[in-house]
């Protein structure tokens, strides 16, 4: 019981955190920070030139899909495998999103 | 545990507040500002084109001394005989599209206590942020008797363009039999595994071409970036062409005479019918004009913002600094440069720098179907400093078919044309 008291602001504080518009920045990585990143091996907006897979008109959840099972190496690659285990659960879902909304 | 909690609320308050009371309105591109870039390499370049594309009512002026950038990644593959010089010469023009205000012009020194900087030509640029992404500059004389008069004999071709068209002429004009000296310098360095890629590809061009010859590394170093997958790739490929002699087997170049084209070790001397000596290098002089590297070689930076510690409000990029984990790689100084531009764009906007991630994925080619690869993740600890993320990344698999080497030479082919057409329109 003394665990919950506690527990209730908090969760209280994390939610007038989280409509505030700077409440994200100090904490975890924006998505377009993390999604800067794949641009350079997969062109700008996803358009890749050559043999390194496009990232065009796919849905957020199949690019969370891919990238989880990257990760857990349930689906082989060079280096995706590696890449990927840098990355959190709630960071793959955020990137994801990121990378379904570019714009082509 | 509540204490920690109770920090959190104030953290979490404390900057709500802050931000409301410097920011009357919300929301995405708000930054203005003037913001210099100077150096149009993979830092530059793309820092410049992210602060365009991201805060688009901030000016970007990026001044170049050259009027266009020559790359390091894949300038091996013109001394292979793999690609010519213009396939890795990128321009500007996708640059000024995004609206990039282009100065073809050389910077002479940098004034941080009226915040501009001087050019050669005359004028001068006020900043309100200034990005320095300048690279290297060759110690010479690190290596007795290797000047710049030497590098005419004896390129380094460790800054692509007229420095590698010369290797690569030298190379052609080498009879069947000669021997070919690449000397590695100490870490840290300008693309640690570059030296070995160009042993690499120079072996392909002579095994194709020159079968009698050979490739003999003179190192300063025991040990090497991706060595355990060059070595077997070496053995595979190459057997006999190549030789590395370490540091501890007298690797180390100390004195070199172009007149004799000779090179001496501490433990003996070599001929060579074409000698690279790839020199000790620090960061470009440039930032001495500000005291950027307090008299060492390369600048210290905060990891999240890649703000200078000596100097605020001046930001470096890429070669020139101490990037903790990351490696020196044109990969790096543009993710970098990413990061950097989000920095700044949050900077001006009164708001604090986001978190910063970065990613650094080098391909290296060991022949035309063969490529192997490095990649990471990196992440920014408490104390500013930029670490690698535990349990990610590594080079590729010790024991893979040659399938997985011929499609990572597709990647690193493809990984080239993403990145610079991203960067260079």
């Amino acid at each position: 019981m003394a665990a919950l008291k506690k527990w209730i602001p908090l969760q209280v504080v994390l939610l007038i955190g989280a409509s505030l518009p700077l409440a994200a920045s100090a904490d975890e990585t924006a998505p377009t920070v993390l999604a800067a990143s794949c641009v350079a091996c997969h062109g700008t907006s996803g358009h890749s030139a050559g043999a390194i897979p496009s990232l065009v008109d796919l849905k957020a959840e199949e690019v969370e899909r891919q990238l989880l099972a990257f990760r857990s190496e349930d689906t082989a690659s060079t280096v995706m495998g590696r890449i990927s285990k840098g990355y959190s659960d709630a960071e793959i879902a955020a990137l994801a999103k990121e990378v379904a909304s570019w714009e082509h | 545990m509540n204490g920690t909690f109770r920090r959190r609320e104030i953290l979490k308050f404390g900057g709500a507040a802050l931000g409301t009371l410097a920011l009357p309105h919300a929301g995405r591109a708000q930054a203005s500002g003037r913001v210099v870039v100077v150096g149009a390499g993979f830092g530059g370049a793309t820092c410049a084109h992210t602060l365009r594309r991201i805060a688009p009512s901030i000016e970007v002026t990026l001044v170049e001394q050259n009027d266009s950038f020559v790359t390091c990644p894949f300038s091996n593959a013109v001394l292979g005989g793999l690609a010519e010089i213009g396939a890795v010469t990128q321009g500007f023009d996708g640059l000024r599209r995004d609206g990039v205000k282009m100065v073809i012009d050389r910077v002479e020194a940098i004034d941080a206590d009226s915040s501009s900087v001087r050019l050669a030509g005359g004028g001068t640029l006020p900043y309100d942020r200034l990005v320095l992404s300048p690279g290297i500059d060759i110690k010479w004389g690190a290596i007795e008797g290797y000047d710049q008069a030497a590098a005419e004999m004896m390129p380094h071709a460790w800054k692509a363009g007229p420095q590698t068209v010369l290797l690569r002429k030298q190379l052609e004009a080498m009879p069947d039999g000669g021997v070919v000296v690449i000397a590695a310098p100490a870490n840290p360095f300008r693309c640690p595994p570059g030296p070995y890629e160009r042993a690499s590809l120079i072996a392909h061009y002579l095994k194709t071409a020159k079968p009698r010859s050979k490739v003999i590394i003179l190192d300063a170093k025991d040990n090497f970036s991706k060595q355990g997958l060059f070595t077997a790739a070496w053995e595979q490929l190459y057997p006999g062409l190549i030789e590395w002699v370490s540091f501890a087997e007298g690797g180390a170049v100390e004195r070199v005479d172009p007149s004799t084209m000779t090179i001496e070790t501490f433990f003996g001397s070599q001929k060579a019918d074409v000698a690279n000596i790839i020199p000790p290098q620090r960061a470009s002089l440039l930032v001495d004009t500000a005291g950027l590297a307090a008299g060492a070689d390369w600048c210290e930076v905060d990891g999240t913002t890649l703000e200078s510690k000596v100097v605020p409000g001046i930001h470096l990029l890429g070669d020139a600094i101490v990037a903790g984990d990351m490696p020196k790689s044109g990969f790096s100084a543009s993710n970098q440069g990413r990061v950097c531009a989000h920095a700044i764009a949050a900077l001006l906007d009164g708001k604090p720098a986001p978190s910063a991630s970065f990613i650094n994925t080098c391909y290296s080619l060991v022949a035309p179907d063969y490529g192997i690869s490095v990649a990471d993740v990196f992440r920014v600890a408490a104390d500013g400093s930029i670490k690698k993320v535990d349990g990610a990344g590594g080079v590729s698999p010790a024991d893979a078919p040659a399938q997985f080497r011929a499609q990572e030479a597709e990647y690193a082919r493809s990984w080239y044309a993403n990145l610079t057409s991203d960067i260079y329109g």
